[in-house]
């Protein structure tokens, strides 16, 4: 059930605007607080218990580097709309460009708040409902598939079982943060050194205007032979450990061509693995180097 | 570098506030897209705010990029404000070590704000916090 009303944060200078949106939410029986200070701004939008918040990019000590910031680490169901010049230029259209972030043109049209609000308060209920469904489930089960080519594509890739625990509570934020970076390096390992047969130390070596690691990168990427090569990641979770498996198709290693990182090193490249190993509880390689399964337990997840 | 897949949603309408009627815009922007990282020169060090995770190609580019707008304005002393990061991998590593090898090469110098959260503790893992000088 969602007990709250809906509500809504405005960050704007400009009284007539003020006015209109403060009359919108009484008519409409949404809580809503208005700030003209920046700083007061940060303060409430950091406690994220707004559905919709409507910021002008121009009023007075409003920094871009705020609004992106929070644009950055909002929930998922809460919607972020800036209020800019007719064209989106400027700060407002940087902000469009980075991040998931609506804009709106002044003169502010209160039709599309309204809109703005309704799909808010309908993320939120199903927001709620997913996270109450879910603390009732024990296991699950999920496999995805990606070829080179998606991968080449994709910006980073979250779990979707692991953003379910972490909705319904039984994993921390932070533990969530390193499983993602497990995966991610577990994925970059496959992808790259796997599947695409990269060797690190070619970051190092120029070729024109970029390094031999991305030239060849590229055009692996254009070959079918190296492009249709997939990876798989299986998740898995039992109640008690989340267990991550994620499988290549290229020629394997050995994990005892590791590099050990050292003080003042300032090598381009080698820390995947020491990342992958040092954020999970157990990582476990097999099939030659081929597939690597990465472990978290659930009482870790829980006392750290 | 991966394709840029912003997706731009534009339409038009009648808008009204306090009984004024005008066109409107409207840009949306769903999933991918291009990212940038701010900048800023104060005195004689450049900023470059880190507004999102350093954890993709993307990002990685979006760092190189506000890195080179800073540097081609002469400035040798450059600190990243990672505070807007909540994760940086081994790509976004590897990017900030290489502006840091090419400030190094110029006798200049690459240093962060105070670190924070899993950010912080894989500076730390990696013992970039060793190398990196705080800009407090």
């Amino acid at each position: 059930m969602i007990s709250a009303q809906p509500s809504i944060l405005v960050a704007d200078s400009d009284e007539r605007r003020q006015g209109a949106l403060r009359s919108l939410c009484q008519s409409k029986g949404w809580g809503c607080q208005v700030v003209s200070d920046a700083s007061e701004f940060q303060q409430l939008v950091e406690a994220g218990t707004f559905d919709l918040v409507i910021a002008d990019v121009e009023m007075p000590g409003l920094d871009y580097k705020v609004l992106l910031g929070h644009a950055c680490r909002r929930k998922p169901s809460q919607l972020l709309v800036v209020v800019g010049d007719a064209k989106g230029s400027g700060t407002s259209l940087r902000m469009v460009r980075s991040n998931d972030t609506d804009l709106i043109a002044r003169p502010v049209d209160l039709d599309w708040v309204e809109r703005c609000m309704e799909q808010a308060t309908l993320s939120k209920r199903q927001e709620t409902r997913e996270q109450l469904a879910y603390s009732f489930v024990v296991s699950e089960r999920t496999e995805m598939r990606f070829s080179c080519k998606q991968l080449g594509e994709a910006q980073a890739i979250t779990l979707p079982i692991v953003a379910r625990l972490v909705a319904s509570g039984r994993l921390t934020e932070n533990d969530a943060l390193k499983i993602r970076l497990a995966v991610q390096e577990a994925l970059l390992n496959a992808f790259e050194h796997g599947n695409l047969e990269l060797d690190s130390r070619w970051k190092e070596e120029r070729v024109g205007e970029t390094d031999r690691f991305s030239a060849v990168r590229n055009e692996r990427l254009a070959d079918p032979k190296f492009a249709n090569r997939m990876v798989s990641v299986t998740s898995w979770f039992d109640g008690e450990v989340v267990e991550i498996v994620v499988k290549d198709q290229g020629a394997g290693f050995s994990p005892t061509q590791l590099r050990h990182i050292k003080k003042n090193d300032l090598s381009c490249f080698g820390r995947g693995l020491t990342l992958m190993t040092n954020a999970v509880d157990e990582v476990r390689f097999s099939s030659g180097g081929t597939e690597v399964t990465l472990v978290k337990r659930l009482s870790a997840i829980r006392s750290t | 570098m991966a394709p840029v897949s912003t997706t731009l949603l534009e339409r038009s309408g009648l808008s009204a506030v306090d009984g004024e009627l005008s066109t409107f815009t409207c840009v949306q922007v769903r999933e991918g897209g291009s990212m940038e990282f701010p900048t800023e020169v104060i005195g004689d060090k450049g900023y470059i705010h880190i507004t999102g995770d350093l954890d993709s190609e993307v990002a990685g580019e979006a760092l190189r990029s506000a890195f080179n707008n800073v540097y081609n304005q002469g400035t040798r002393t450059i600190v990243l404000d990672l505070s807007g990061a909540q994760i940086i991998n081994s790509y976004g590593i590897g990017k900030v070590l290489s502006c840091y090898q090419q400030l190094r090469a110029q006798r200049g110098v690459l240093m962060v704000k105070p670190l924070e959260g899993f950010v912080k503790e894989t500076f730390e893992l990696l013992m970039l916090d060793k190398l990196l000088p705080v800009d407090k």
